[in-house]
């Protein structure tokens, strides 16, 4: 499944390494639309993490994770400073609330409720980073604006992504690919 | 057929999300972008609004910590005319110098005293360690005054916890 | 060893000259100095990013009150040694940052499983920024992602395998500046940490 041989890689990691990709080109995306407050990010890099919740096994979501930050990372030049901690904690908090939600409660929430509930999580753990490398207990003033800013973009991107998961022909090719 | 209040509920604000969500986008936005935003609508389930109030109670939550930055605790020295102040809660020394020599103030775990000075009497080194807002020490010799601030002042205990 | 990797090397080898820095006037010429390094290799250096790095990190540590007093500002008293702490803290971050730009601007091959995953993720995205150039998207975008995700899967990939493997000699220059870049950054930690440079507060 997900192990790699050394001459060969299978296609379904290619397939994450693809999604892993489109996160990458997302992130790039983000960074071209303005942005009036500095701390403000939209998280259109997380939409491959949402959508690939139902199209991955477990080991290749966590590994476009990874791939995601470590990528980012790269193509960013930040794989070396305290940027890359923030980009590992809040992907790393919302990875596994994401998956935790969607695994064991998708009757009850779309992938809105998942998408929102990933966003705050990612949030609150970058935060609690920020409490503790930048700001100290000052990061309590910035938390309702950054928290309210999350929330509002979660919603849209959760309600993207479901229309998507929806709409998407190649979303239902994969769906069946799924292993 | 019944049904339960947050069955209502649920359909109201899914009705309402549906038609005003879907106009709002419609007149502020790209007209396209918004049916994006249309097939999901019917799609939504309650968890979701359980995560949505959870999330914005957390918000209000947040705010409320604003106030908690006015009345913490300062420690406020006084010498040769100058003033420094320190957080009560952050273990620091710090030395200051008089006329007859240096006083050294130390604060740890919450607490603050006189850890060394030049002065002859070191009645202020006896005066030992104070805590509360509106506690202070005198080293008279050195012209060095050492107050807490805050904002639970208390009237009493200052005379016997100090000394001149 | 190849050059990319010289200079990744380098940066490892100078992190902590950065992070273990008290000195404000030492942490300052070593920002410098790795900003210079990055702009070296075609990084570009923005001020108005760095400003707000810095700027908002100093006011916040304004909050926790030490050291001198300045101003108070309505009832809030604005110190030196905190001021003095949150620069000396934001421009170590910015040094980290330009440091990390310099240290992935040879684009270094990573070891292991993990690098020849990333080396395909940048093959693909290669592909996806040129592809969505070539799709001309229209809104909505999810028929464009859609044309996009099936057009990538269809035509399969040949990760492009690149070779970086230089002359030695130029090799060997590479190190010898990375390791005159190494000496420097260290000095300028020891000048900070025997107190050769001044320090304030």
């Amino acid at each position: 499944m997900t192990r790699l041989s050394d001459r060969h890689i299978p296609a379904r990691v290619e397939f994450v390494a693809l999604l892993a990709a489109f996160a990458l080109f997302l992130s790039t995306v983000e960074y071209m639309i303005p942005k009036p407050v500095p701390f403000m990010r939209i998280g259109l890099a997380n939409l491959p993490l949402i959508i690939g919740l139902g199209i991955l096994s477990d080991r290749e979501y966590f590994l476009l994770a990874v791939l995601k930050v470590f990528g980012q990372g790269l193509v960013t030049g930040t794989i070396f400073s305290y940027i890359i901690l923030f980009s590992l904690a809040g992907t790393a908090a919302s990875t596994l609330v994401m998956y935790v939600f969607y695994r064991f409660a998708r009757r009850f929430i779309s992938l809105l409720g998942v998408s929102i509930a990933g966003a705050m999580a990612s949030n609150i753990a970058q935060l609690q980073l920020s409490r503790l490398i930048l700001f100290g207990d000052a990061a309590r003033l910035i938390a309702p604006p950054f928290l309210a800013v999350g929330l509002v973009t979660s919603i849209l991107l959760g309600l993207f992504a479901e229309s998507f998961v929806v709409k998407s022909q190649w979303y239902a090719k994969q769906k069946e690919n799924r292993p | 057929m019944m049904r339960s209040p947050w069955d209502v509920w649920y359909i109201l604000l899914n009705n309402f999300l549906s038609i005003h969500v879907k106009q709002v986008l419609a007149r502020d936005f790209d007209k396209r972008l918004a049916t994006c935003y249309d097939a999901p609508m019917r799609r939504l389930k309650p968890g979701d609004f359980v995560i949505l109030i959870i999330s914005v109670a957390i918000i209000l939550l947040s705010m409320r910590s604003f106030g908690e930055f006015s009345g913490k605790p300062e420690v406020r020295v006084r010498a040769g005319g100058k003033q420094w102040v320190y957080d009560l809660s952050v273990d620091t020394r710090a030395t200051f110098d008089g006329p007859v020599g240096s006083t050294t103030m130390e604060i740890e775990g919450g607490k603050v005293h006189v850890h060394d000075s030049d002065c002859r009497n070191k009645v202020c080194i006896a005066a030992g360690w104070i805590s509360r807002p509106g506690q202070w020490i005198i080293c008279l010799p050195n012209d060095v005054f050492i107050l807490i601030e805050g904002s639970e002042i208390q009237e009493e205990g200052g005379a016997d916890d100090t000394a001149f | 060893m190849s050059a990319s990797q010289a200079t990744l090397l380098m940066g490892i080898l100078s992190l902590p000259a950065l992070l273990l820095q008290d000195n404000l006037l030492g942490i300052a010429c070593q920002v410098l100095y790795v900003i210079f390094l990055a702009i070296g290799r075609g990084r570009k250096f923005r001020i108005l990013p760095n400003l707000i790095l810095l700027i908002s990190v100093s006011s916040a540590h304004l909050l926790q009150p030490n050291g001198l007093h300045l101003v108070s500002l309505g009832g809030f008293s604005v110190t030196l040694g905190a001021l003095l702490l949150g620069a000396r803290k934001a421009l170590t971050l910015m040094g980290l940052l330009y440091l990390s730009h310099y240290m992935v601007s040879g684009r270094p091959e990573f070891p292991g499983k993990l690098g020849k995953l990333v080396a395909m993720q940048f093959y693909y995205f290669e592909r996806i920024t040129t592809g969505w150039r070539s799709i001309q998207p229209k809104r909505p975008f999810i028929g464009a992602i859609d044309r996009l995700m099936l057009l990538l899967e269809d035509s399969g990939s040949e990760p492009a395998s690149i070779s970086t493997k230089g002359s030695l000699r130029a090799t060997t220059r590479v190190l010898i500046t990375n390791a005159m870049h190494v000496l420097v950054l260290w000095s300028l930690f020891f000048a900070g940490y025997l107190g050769l440079l001044p320090a304030f507060g």
